[in-house]
């Protein structure tokens, strides 16, 4: 790779890292194992940046790669893993307790999930992504993200429907 | 508050509150150089592990494997009239696009990347490094006598003329590569030289272009040019010293990357044009335009106007066997459609679609 385009693919890296790692932790619910996820992501984009570099939008092209790198991980033993589900820095503050226990909550719901299923929420409600740019994402149909995000949806509420938190708050 | 409109404040403030780590951009390219030598050693390892032969001895360091030729029965009649269009999909189980025919993939795993698309068919390895020919019928033919020796990761390459119908590629041997050039059209062997190297440079030994009959052969020293027409000094020349690459050559134009050429005073190539570039970019035919990565072609002479294909969305390009530009797009999830676009209108046509589950949409016989 020659200088220019090295230079530019530090750039990119540097301006795309950290709203990418947001994505792969929100998925992986582990530091270690969303940076690692993300150096693969980025070592390939590395290898293939002439193609990268002249794709319509090179960050979604690497968020694919990331979040199926993260995906990847589920052969690795860490999945199988016990996680707190809550990073180190996140513990409530007690001056918003109710609304922290809520969030916080619903955070270890999240990470319970199966992992393809926890990529759509990420990417449909944190990423902002329509069905269709999920779709492409994961490489799979409308149709099938549709039905995960509905399944994970469920899952979360009875997951929290017999402590009442989520149930009486939908209510409301 | 439904959990759907707490959802994003949720993963938000739980995501937001952990600091992102620096990137180490330096391991970052560690790793993908690493990645790029894997995957140009892939076919080769493949290969080599995949023969049911046995490891039969070890010597050199290292052990070498001792696979049988292989034989590969009649495909049916194909049609290269408008070059070989061959590609394929990157799925174990798709489907191989060759000829105007379609093919499992499982089928013809002999024919990846790494072989080299001609007009005359598609030459390609056996799992014993020796070099054959997929011709129109449809039937296999061998161009040189099975390797006796293969060095361990030892892998074969093989370019071919864009003007004559030769084919140059290498075979191991001990302590040499023989480069073998090959006329396809009267089916027979036009010379041969050795490259003398020892161990595991003799996998440095290269075939990186050829052009007018030129044969440009990579290897530990540097890069030279065989001349097979002639005897004496001017038979093999120095091209270019150390990190210098020959990307291609097309009519008379040297495409270069890394290191600046050098010829040697009396080499035949040493009044050619050289045109410094990437080392994964393409001359056209007539060595006129560059293409890389971009439906816009560029003008290797400031005589020459760019060339904008006339393909949306297109990622991948490449040459097909009769000039014009393979170029292919993603035409929705895990789906790769593929164009032939005429040079110089760059007029495109779509020519065929495969699935693209598992990675990108693959040229054979001519990669990127």
């Amino acid at each position: 790779m020659r200088t220019a385009s090295e230079n530019e693919f530090a750039e990119f890296v540097a301006a795309t890292w950290p709203r990418l790692f947001r994505v792969a932790y929100a998925i992986t619910g582990d530091v270690g194992q969303a940076e690692d996820a993300l150096q693969s992501a980025f070592a390939k984009a590395y290898a293939s940046w002439p193609r990268v570099r002249s794709a319509d939008h090179p960050e979604a092209y690497v968020r694919r790669m990331a979040v199926n790198e993260v995906l990847g991980l589920r052969r690795r033993s860490w999945w199988k893993a016990e996680r707190s589900g809550t990073p180190p820095e996140a513990r409530p503050e007690p001056a918003a307790q109710d609304v922290l226990v809520d969030r916080a909550e619903i955070w270890e719901a999240l990470m319970a999930l199966p992992p393809r299923q926890r990529a759509v929420l990420v990417l449909r409600y944190y990423e902002d992504l329509s069905e269709q740019q999920i779709a492409e994402v994961l490489g799979c149909s409308r149709g099938t993200v549709k039905s995960q995000a509905s399944d994970a949806l469920s899952a979360l509420r009875r997951r929290h429907a017999a402590g009442g938190l989520i149930a009486e708050r939908d209510a409301l | 508050m439904r959990l759907e409109d707490r959802l994003p404040r949720t993963i938000a403030d739980q995501v937001e509150r952990v600091p992102p780590p620096l990137p180490d951009v330096a391991v970052v390219r560690r790793r993908g150089r690493a990645i790029r030598r894997r995957r140009a050693l892939a076919v080769g390892a493949v290969a080599a592990v995949a023969v049911s032969g046995a490891f039969l001895f070890v010597a050199d360091g290292g052990p070498r494997l001792q696979p049988e030729p292989q034989r590969f029965d009649p495909v049916g009649q194909l049609d290269y009239s408008q070059g070989l269009r061959a590609f394929a999909s990157p799925d174990d189980d798709g489907q191989i696009s060759l000829g105007g025919r379609l093919f499992p993939r499982k089928d013809m795993s002999h024919l990846d990347t790494d072989a080299t698309a001609t007009p005359y068919g598609v030459v390609f390895f056996d799992r014993a490094a020796q070099a054959h020919l997929l011709d129109e019928t449809g039937r296999d033919t061998t161009l040189a006598p099975a390797p006796t020796r293969i060095h361990a990761h030892f892998r074969p390459s093989s370019k071919a003329d864009a003007k004559m119908p030769l084919v140059a590629f290498t075979q191991p041997g001990d302590e040499e590569v023989t480069v073998v050039l090959h006329d396809l059209r009267a089916g027979r062997v036009v010379d041969t030289i050795r490259v003398p190297c020892s161990g595991s440079s003799c996998r440095e030994v290269v075939v990186d272009a050829v052009d007018r009959g030129l044969v440009f052969v990579r290897t530990g020293d540097g890069t030279y040019v065989w001349d097979h027409d002639v005897t004496g000094k001017t038979r093999w020349t120095r091209v270019g010293e150390g990190e210098f690459r020959v990307a291609d050559a097309r009519n008379g134009r040297i495409l270069w990357s890394h290191v600046a050429p050098n010829p040697a005073s009396n080499s035949p190539v040493a009044d050619w044009a050289f045109t410094e570039g990437d080392i994964d970019a393409q001359l056209s035919f007539d060595g006129s335009h560059v293409l890389y990565w971009s439906p816009t072609l560029e003008p290797t002479t400031p005589d020459e106007q760019a060339i904008t294909l006339e393909v949306k969305d297109a990622i991948w390009f490449t040459f097909d066997t009769d000039g014009s530009v393979l170029a292919a797009a993603n035409g929705g999830p895990s789906v790769g459609v593929f164009y032939d676009c005429e040079i110089p209108s760059g007029s495109c046509t779509e020519i065929g679609e495969i699935s693209t589950r598992s990675g990108d949409p693959m040229f054979i016989g001519d990669d990127m």
